[in-house]
């Protein structure tokens, strides 16, 4: 393959799939995939999985893994939503409530994973399979439903300038991770880290540290994904946010075919975010059987996989 | 601050963002309909066997009534019910049917519907702004007789494993009413246990097992299991059955399984709900509404629904003889 080619591939593999995936829905639906409506939905149907892919992604900086970030979200989504209808909290206290404990979560993964050694694979599921039984000892395992102030409808479904809400929150999000992630002592030293832990501790970066905060990032970042469904759905839901796992894997590693080959980033969680979005969204409005569905969400999950070892191995040697 | 904007990635950014936004800006939304009219339907979960024959009876009234029939499957996540909701406005449906999810999550996807004036039906979803009309088939008066039934075998005494699933609105309808009910038989000991979103006959299971052992048959207590459905009461008995322990068994939907489980006398009593009916039903309630036009009203039409006993299953066969094969 020729350099030029071969930069092509490493750089803007994902980004060529997301193109030829968008492609292929208009010729199959041009009067209805092809509209700024169905573009609107992507983007905010996209919205809270996007949050809690930028979580994962993080931690997949840092090298590590955090299984707990859809329970996370459910939880945080139920306590956000009850906080303000079964406390009468206002906006304001319930969302940083709700942080509060993501934040208590995400730390307990990272002294888990950091302090006791544990794998972070196991270590992250025992935290989210605490957040499970938090989410039925406050909600009980039922819906939250009620009056909650204006804002967040408005958040869930409202828009401003034309463009939902959600998205421009998601978007807004997107930017400040790529800007800490890529601009800022903290954001490159976590990249070193993720890149060679041995190097980056005798360069004396403190590993643990970045570790500790990388999963309290992606705490955090659950708990707004989480936020943004109930906001959208209008109720606290105690499983809604438990699907988003998978594809927040999927997205980040297939952000890892753009933008920095073989490498995690925002700017490439974005595009993976998108590519999944598009796939589910063309699928059903072109009302495709279930059965397609899941075989291109494991289609895409091995693919997004295989692209990001044959990235790195590319690189690798070249 | 100078290497994030590297001329060629930027470039490679934007030509991303462009091509997609063009193709995805560009494309007529054309005001005309075809000429046959669809109607889309979100299941809560297509691998509920109830759910899929609903799903079916309202694709065979809908083909009859010469419409075509869209069906999209929400893998059991609320959220997912709300894009499919939104999916099917891109679409451009005529009119949505949601089987089995709450209406009052589905705000988002309910208020692109009412924005773009598509009719939505919800089948024991309850009403919410942008429901026109919700079959109720799971109710106080259809979730309370097979409870009143299983308090009359027990006596009013003995042993109780309650398999609930909260998230559910039909089965948090009857787990209500069990708690409430319970309460004036205090000589019925309740063990719950909530069900998981995913393999709950298995669950079941292995919850039946832990609560056996809590209750050896020598204390001589009566055992009874309920499931808010049929499906996972069923695993229970199968394994209290395979314990050679006699438990009696209640549930909801009096589909094939539970039937035959209650020939096998594992079963005691079930509440038959005709799925292709509900479906017919379904189908019906909105026919009539897009026949009334402005002039319709959002209501809730109650669902018949058949309290079948071991007693009376012979009976019930008799007269409803495709009951056992779904």
């Amino acid at each position: 393959m020729s350099d030029r080619a071969f930069k092509l591939v490493l750089s803007w593999g994902s980004g060529i799939v997301l193109v030829a995936l968008v492609g292929a829905f208009v010729i199959a639906a041009p009067t209805t995939f092809a509209t700024p409506d169905n573009a609107r939905n992507i983007l905010s149907q996209a919205a809270p999985g996007a949050l809690v892919a930028f979580g994962e992604t993080i931690a997949l900086i840092v090298g590590e893994f955090d299984i707990s970030v859809g329970y996370v979200a459910s939880l945080c989504g139920v306590l956000f939503t009850g906080f303000m209808v079964n406390q009468h909290f206002g906006f304001t206290e319930a969302v940083l409530l709700t942080l509060a404990v993501a934040g208590s979560l995400g730390l307990i993964s990272g002294l888990v994973v950091t302090r006791l050694g544990v794998n972070a694979l196991v270590g992250t599921l025992g935290v989210g399979i605490m957040a499970l039984g938090l989410n039925y000892l406050y909600g009980g395992g039922a819906t939250i439903a009620g009056p909650t102030p204006n804002i967040v409808s408005q958040i869930g479904y409202g828009r401003s300038f034309g463009i939902p809400n959600v998205v421009l929150i998601w978007l807004a999000l997107a930017v400040v991770l790529w800007l800490f992630s890529e601009g800022t002592v903290t954001g490159i030293h976590s990249r070193a880290v993720g890149g060679n832990q041995q190097s980056a501790r005798l360069a004396s970066i403190k590993v643990r540290q970045l570790k500790t905060l990388a999963f309290v990032m992606s705490a955090l970042l659950a708990a707004c994904g989480g936020m943004l469904i109930s906001a959208q759905l209008g109720s606290g839901e105690p499983t809604a946010g438990d699907g988003y796992l998978l594809d927040a894997f999927a997205a980040g590693f297939l952000g890892s075919g753009f933008y920095r080959a073989g490498e995690f980033s925002i700017p490439g969680t974005v595009v993976g975010v998108l590519i999944l979005q598009v796939g589910y969204t063309g699928l059903a409005v072109l009302g495709q059987p279930t059965a397609l569905r899941y075989l291109f969400e494991g289609l895409i999950l091995i693919f997004a996989l295989a692209l990001s070892s044959v990235v790195r191995r590319m690189r690798a040697s070249r | 601050m100078k290497r994030l904007f590297r001329p060629r990635w930027v470039l490679g950014v934007a030509a991303v963002a462009v091509a997609s936004l063009v193709v995805g800006a560009c494309g007529s939304s054309p005001s005309g309909t075809t000429a046959k009219k669809t109607v889309g339907v979100v299941v809560f979960v297509s691998t509920n066997t109830f759910d899929r024959t609903v799903a079916k009876g309202i694709e065979d009234e809908a083909t009859k009534a010469g419409w075509n029939y869209k069906e999209l499957d929400s893998g059991g996540s609320i959220a997912n019910v709300n894009s499919n909701i939104e999916n099917l406005v891109t679409a451009k449906v005529d009119a949505i049917i949601i089987i089995t999810a709450s209406s009052s999550s589905l705000t988002a996807g309910l208020a692109q519907a009412k924005a773009a004036g598509i009719p939505v039906i919800s089948q024991d979803g309850g009403l919410a702004d942008g429901v026109i009309g919700d079959l109720a088939n799971v109710n106080d008066t259809s979730a309370g007789a097979v409870i009143d039934q299983m308090i009359s075998d027990m006596k009013g005494k003995g042993q109780l494993l309650a398999l609930t699933y909260t998230p559910g609105a039909p089965c948090k309808l009857r787990d209500d009413l069990l708690l409430s009910k319970l309460q004036q038989y205090p000589g019925i000991h309740m063990t719950r246990f909530e069900l998981p979103d995913n393999n709950m006959v298995q669950a079941a299971q292995t919850a039946t097992n832990a609560w056996l052992t809590a209750h050896p048959a020598s204390a001589g207590d009566t055992m009874a299991i309920w499931g808010c459905y049929d499906d996972p009461a069923l695993g229970g008995t199968a394994a209290a059955a395979a314990a050679n322990r006699t438990v009696l068994g209640y549930g909801y939907n009096g589909g094939p399984n539970a039937l035959q489980a209650m020939q096998k006398g594992q079963f005691q009593a079930t509440e038959y709900f005709d799925p292709t009916q509900i479906g017919q039903n379904a189908w019906k309630l909105l026919s009539d509404a897009l026949a009334a036009g402005s002039s319709w009203q959002p209501k809730v039409v109650p669902g018949p629904y058949i309290l079948v006993t071991k007693d009376t299953l012979s009976s019930f066969l008799a007269s409803h003889p495709d009951a056992l094969n779904g």
